[in-house]
């Protein structure tokens, strides 16, 4: 994978505030990149010195082997899909998408082929003479797309594309902006606070924390193996027991001793947490060795999964479980069966801070 | 129940506009169709006389005069006021009220006073004159008053509020959103302005414009104090119809004209505003 865009060593603060702290990124040339974090984490300030909207305090911005920190917003092969999506509401469907190629220089024939072509992509052709006020969320959105690839930019920047639209819809887009940057080559660079968002769409994600990249992994590494415990919890939901790391497992007070994947990365005698995500819980009708007894505390329908709390004698927190409704034992499960549960090793991991 | 609270809550406002301006209003359209009595006062017959008097090159002139003032008023109004309504635009909100209640503090004090203020400052023993012949620039006082300059800067000065008020309502809707856009999408900063930050501010400076326009035409004590009484403008004009000339009729027209031209000036504004709102839907946000 050849590099497209390098970050390196970028630092932005607001006052005191460290908004982006030394970040070191690279996206590859046809990439789908997401930047993920939960509100100031400083991705959008990111975004923002990638697009050239802001100068970073330290460090450089390389495009394509050039070094573009300098360089001007407009003057950058970069374009940006805002939030807002900012159509320019005094122009038609199509004059916002010629608005960018007029720029260049374009007139004539081939400006209007591009339109068309660029229209053609997000399937808003019939639509091309309207006014952004006369679109609901999701044509908007197809426009601002539209408006922003028909420059063929080497890079498209997308601020939380699809914040504004409803679950349907996201669901739909989510395939749709897939799709989008695999006809066109073009590497994408999303921001986004929606880790599901991140997850379906992205070859890669970086997930920040306060300004730092807390992990950079594939969406599956993500979530299967989390660095930390903020990482862990961020994305999907996780139990998190509390131990002390010992030769042979995590030893957690009043549960026994558990064995994990990544217990070798841990020194033993400190104190670590097991995590394990809730499907992984598997839930028995008898005592087998190595079985915790559990009482179910409380327990929601899904529709295709069911959630389950799991009281432990001894702990406060319930332990939760996810079930397919379509499990077997799912039909007979209640409010205040007493069961037994376990979880495999090879699902369970060693965390610290 | 509805209708009802709705005639209590409006009533009050209606029935002071129709009469305080409506029915006089009317009564003014009325007398420009009647004779000139002998000693003053009307004669109720009914004549278009006045209407062809007020075709007269003499008084079309006046209108043409009138026009000409207050057209480069409005247009000195729009150069000076976009850059300051601008700037405050982009202000964080605390410098945004403080510069705004900078700019509406003249209208607080009486706006015969402000106009005498300029007469000391514009006279050929003024500060004006007086700091330009003691730092050696000129020899001579210059003419600043008594002339169409004296009267331009006066209605100038007063009106400008209106035109900075006017267009920061306007630009301040702008989120910078349209701008960064426009940026990010190749544009200079000119171009952004010329193509995306103007047209979207249209209703902003037809407002202003207007404002200051109408307020300007219809002025008489300006012309009078500033301009030595020697530019006739259409307020000194109908003044004089009806306290010196005695000619209510006339005076009528004259006002009733004044008024139609005020009139299809402000509805052309309401329907630029109107389309560009209903154009922009939620531009706003």
């Amino acid at each position: 994978m050849s590099a497209l865009l390098e970050v390196a060593g970028v630092s932005k603060s607001f006052g005191p505030v460290k908004a982006v702290d030394n970040i070191d990124l690279t996206i590859g040339a046809n990439e789908f990149f997401a930047l993920l974090g939960p509100s100031g984490c400083g991705k959008t300030t990111l975004l923002r010195m990638i697009a050239g909207f802001e100068m970073p305090d330290q460090g450089r911005i390389i495009l394509a082997g050039q070094d573009i920190t300098g360089v001007k917003a407009n003057k950058r092969p970069i374009n940006l899909m805002f939030q807002s999506y900012a159509l320019f509401p005094h122009m038609t469907v199509a004059g916002n998408v010629a608005y960018g190629l007029e720029m260049e220089g374009m007139r004539g024939a081939e400006l209007d082929r591009r339109v068309a072509e660029a229209l053609d992509l997000v399937q808003l052709s019939p639509l091309a003479k309207r006014k952004p006020a006369q679109l609901s969320g999701g044509q908007k959105q197809r426009v601002a797309l539209a408006r922003a690839l028909v420059k063929r930019p080497q890079l498209l920047l997308l601020d939380e594309p699809l914040g504004a639209l409803d679950k349907k819809l996201r669901e739909q887009m989510q395939i749709e902006l897939k799709r989008l940057q695999q006809e066109t080559g073009i590497a994408f660079l999303v921001v986004t606070h929606d880790q599901e968002e991140a997850l379906t769409m992205a070859d890669r994600i970086a997930l920040l924390k306060a300004g730092r990249v807390a992990q950079l992994d594939a969406p599956r590494a993500l979530y299967e193996r989390p660095s930390s415990r903020f990482v862990a919890d961020f994305i999907g939901q996780m139990n998190f027991l509390a131990g002390e790391v010992t030769a042979a497992g995590l030893e957690i007070p009043g549960l026994g001793c558990f064995g994990a994947v990544n217990l070798a990365d841990h020194a033993i005698g400190t104190r670590a947490e097991l995590a394990i995500r809730p499907e992984r819980v598997e839930l028995l009708d008898g005592a087998v060795s190595g079985a915790i007894a559990a009482h179910v505390s409380g327990l929601a329908y899904l529709g295709q999964d069911l959630i389950l709390h799991l009281s432990i004698a001894g702990r406060a927190q319930p332990l939760v479980a996810r079930v397919p409704a379509a499990n077997p034992l799912s039909t007979r499960l209640r409010q205040g069966l007493d069961l037994w549960c376990r979880w495999p090793a090879e699902h369970s991991l060693v965390l610290s801070e | 129940m509805v209708l009802s609270r709705r005639i209590v809550l409006t009533g009050p406002g209606i029935a002071w506009i129709v009469a305080l301006l409506v029915i006089p209003c009317l009564l003014i359209l009325g007398n420009s169709f009647f004779e000139r009595g002998v000693y003053g006062g009307i004669d109720y017959i009914f004549t278009l006389e006045n209407y062809a008097r007020a075709a007269d090159p003499l008084y079309a002139a006046v209108f043409w005069n009138s026009a000409q003032v207050a057209g480069i008023t409005t247009l000195i109004s729009l150069l000076v006021g976009y850059p300051a309504a601008y700037c405050i635009a982009q202000m964080n909100p605390r410098r945004q009220l403080a510069c705004l209640i900078l700019v509406m503090l003249p209208l607080w004090s009486n706006y015969l006073i402000r106009t005498y203020a300029w007469m000391v400052m514009l006279n050929n023993e003024g500060l004006i004159n007086r700091v330009l012949i003691g730092a050696g620039l000129i020899d001579a006082p210059l003419p600043l008053l008594y002339n169409d300059f004296a009267i331009i800067i006066g209605l100038t000065y007063g009106y400008m509020p209106f035109m900075i008020l006017a267009l920061f309502s306007s630009i301040s809707k702008l989120g910078p959103d349209l701008r960064e856009a426009s940026t990010d999408l190749g544009a200079s900063a000119f171009t952004t302005f010329r193509r995306v930050t103007l047209p979207l501010t249209l209703p902003g400076i037809a407002a202003g414009s207007v404002f200051v326009f109408v307020l300007s035409v219809g002025n008489f004590v300006t012309p009078d104090l500033l301009g030595g009484g020697k530019r006739t403008m259409l307020g000194n004009l109908i003044y004089d119809q009806f306290l010196t000339a005695r000619d209510w009729p006339f005076g009528s027209a004259i006002a009733a004209i004044v008024v139609f031209i005020m009139m299809a000036l402000l509805t052309a504004q309401a329907i630029i505003v109107n389309r560009r709102s209903r154009e922009d839907g939620e531009a706003g946000q």
